[in-house]
């Protein structure tokens, strides 16, 4: 399918928002938490997978995960462009109520993918709370060991073992 | 860093976690070192299986049509690539070189294979040199593609280095882009001393960022490529000097080239 969106195939693409609209729009809106700048991502994203399908490298990750990589550097990006980060909660919690059915899933994501997203979910809401809150703002954010240890005000080093030993844990349950 | 400390540092690498002077150094050895590309791979997949685990929200009806329209507006992917960036006479005679790189490796390692396969004496070992060399491909293939990507970018500068007084005859070219990386070329470079190598910079106002190490090859020519850490500043200047194996934190004066940037595109 990237395939043909690399040939330069609308209908390649219009599969493809059908497939993981749902995916970068859910992502955008958790980094960002607010609907239009969400919505901005979304179009951004796809504009970006139809201009560089053709770079996509099968050998180094999943359709699912190439495009989560776009989504999650680009919500970042204006998520740091804006600063200030207004109420996330009441938006996102009101919309995320309603998941996108399974049958609209792809074989891909129904299987590999749906399995990474099945063990990474249940190993995150394994981890303790002061491990999962690093990661999050780590991948949320886009903050680096130093930024996070000045957010927390957790020491450093601390920062560096708990991030490096909360995605072990990751690791292990993707093995 | 050890490789060990390095090796650690990878799932920071993979979340975007590690600080900008770190980050050069772990993805300088990234780039030369197979155990922790494969195992920088693993990292990455665990990074993009935090994103998937994000539940899905389904978008405002509306939203498809706005994705359709944009999309429908730049035209097919190649037209508006040549739209959005004129790649200049360098970038395509890069391209031409890389086409026929591309042929002759193919051809060479293909021609190779077969004749490893026609004799039955050829053993384990010639197997393990040409995988090797396969990883090898792979590599410059890898470095071939950034190095187009960087001659490519629109926010790509140029600084052209001179020898000083360690080395004279010594010339250096540096394309740098924020977003596509760092492409380094240089030749006629002395041989070094035993224990050393070379190490190039960046150079922020009176700052500078090592952007690797490299070892020349016995004509003096040397041509490498290098991740630029996201947010960097643009250099004013580079310059390479010569440091103990493993690299420096700081310059060790003299320095060898040395070259200010100029905007290659006038953007």
């Amino acid at each position: 399918m990237i395939r043909a969106v690399a040939d330069g195939s609308g209908d390649a693409v219009s599969n493809l928002y059908d497939r993981y609209g749902a995916t970068v729009y859910g992502l955008a809106l958790r980094v960002l938490g607010q609907p239009d700048l969400a919505e901005e991502v979304v179009q951004d994203v796809f504009a970006q997978v139809w201009r560089e399908a053709g770079r996509y490298d099968a050998a180094r990750s999943t359709v699912a995960g190439w495009i989560v990589m776009l989504t999650r550097t680009r919500a970042i990006d204006r998520f740091r462009a804006r600063r200030s980060r207004p109420d996330v909660s009441a938006a996102v919690e009101a919309s995320r109520a309603i998941p996108v059915p399974s049958s609209e899933r792809t074989p891909e994501s129904s299987t590999i993918v749906a399995e990474d997203q099945r063990l990474v979910r249940g190993a995150l809401a394994r981890l303790p709370d002061h491990f999962r809150s690093l990661i999050e703002l780590a991948y949320y954010e886009g903050l680096t060991h130093t930024e996070i240890a000045e957010r927390t005000g957790i020491p450093l080093g601390t920062v560096k073992t708990r991030l490096r030993s909360a995605m072990g844990t990751l690791r292990s349950a993707l093995a | 860093m050890t490789h060990d400390e390095i090796r650690s540092s990878l799932p920071a690498l993979a979340l975007g976690a590690l600080d900008p002077a770190e980050r050069a150094e772990v993805v300088a050895h990234v780039a030369t070192c197979d155990e922790c590309t494969a195992a920088l791979a693993v990292e990455e997949r665990v990074v993009q299986g935090i994103g998937l685990a994000e539940l899905p929200v389904t978008p405002p009806a509306a939203l498809k049509a706005k994705v359709m329209a944009k999309i429908g507006e730049a035209g097919s992917p190649f037209q508006s690539s040549r739209r959005e960036r004129t790649p200049g006479f360098l970038a395509l005679a890069a391209s031409l070189i890389i086409a026929a790189a591309a042929v002759f490796y193919a051809y060479s390692t293909r021609t190779e294979l077969s004749a490893l396969r026609a004799s039955s004496a050829a053993g384990a070992q010639e197997a393990a040199r040409l995988r090797q060399e396969l990883v090898t491909l792979r590599r410059d293939w890898i470095n071939l593609t950034r190095a187009m990507d960087v001659l490519k970018a629109p926010d790509m500068l140029r600084a052209d280095l001179s020898g000083q007084a360690q080395a004279p005859g010594a010339i250096g070219r540096a394309f740098w882009s924020e977003k596509a990386g760092l492409l380094f070329a240089a030749d006629r470079l002395p041989t070094l001393p035993p224990g050393r190598v070379y190490q190039l910079w960046t150079i922020t106002g009176k700052a500078a960022t090592s952007a690797g190490i490299f070892t020349p090859d016995a004509s003096g020519a040397v041509t490498v490529t290098a991740v630029v850490a996201a947010g960097a500043s643009r250099p004013d200047a580079f310059g390479v000097t010569i440091e103990p194996t493993g690299g420096s934190a700081t310059p060790t004066m003299p320095i060898v080239l040395v070259g200010t940037s100029q905007n290659e595109r006038g953007r």
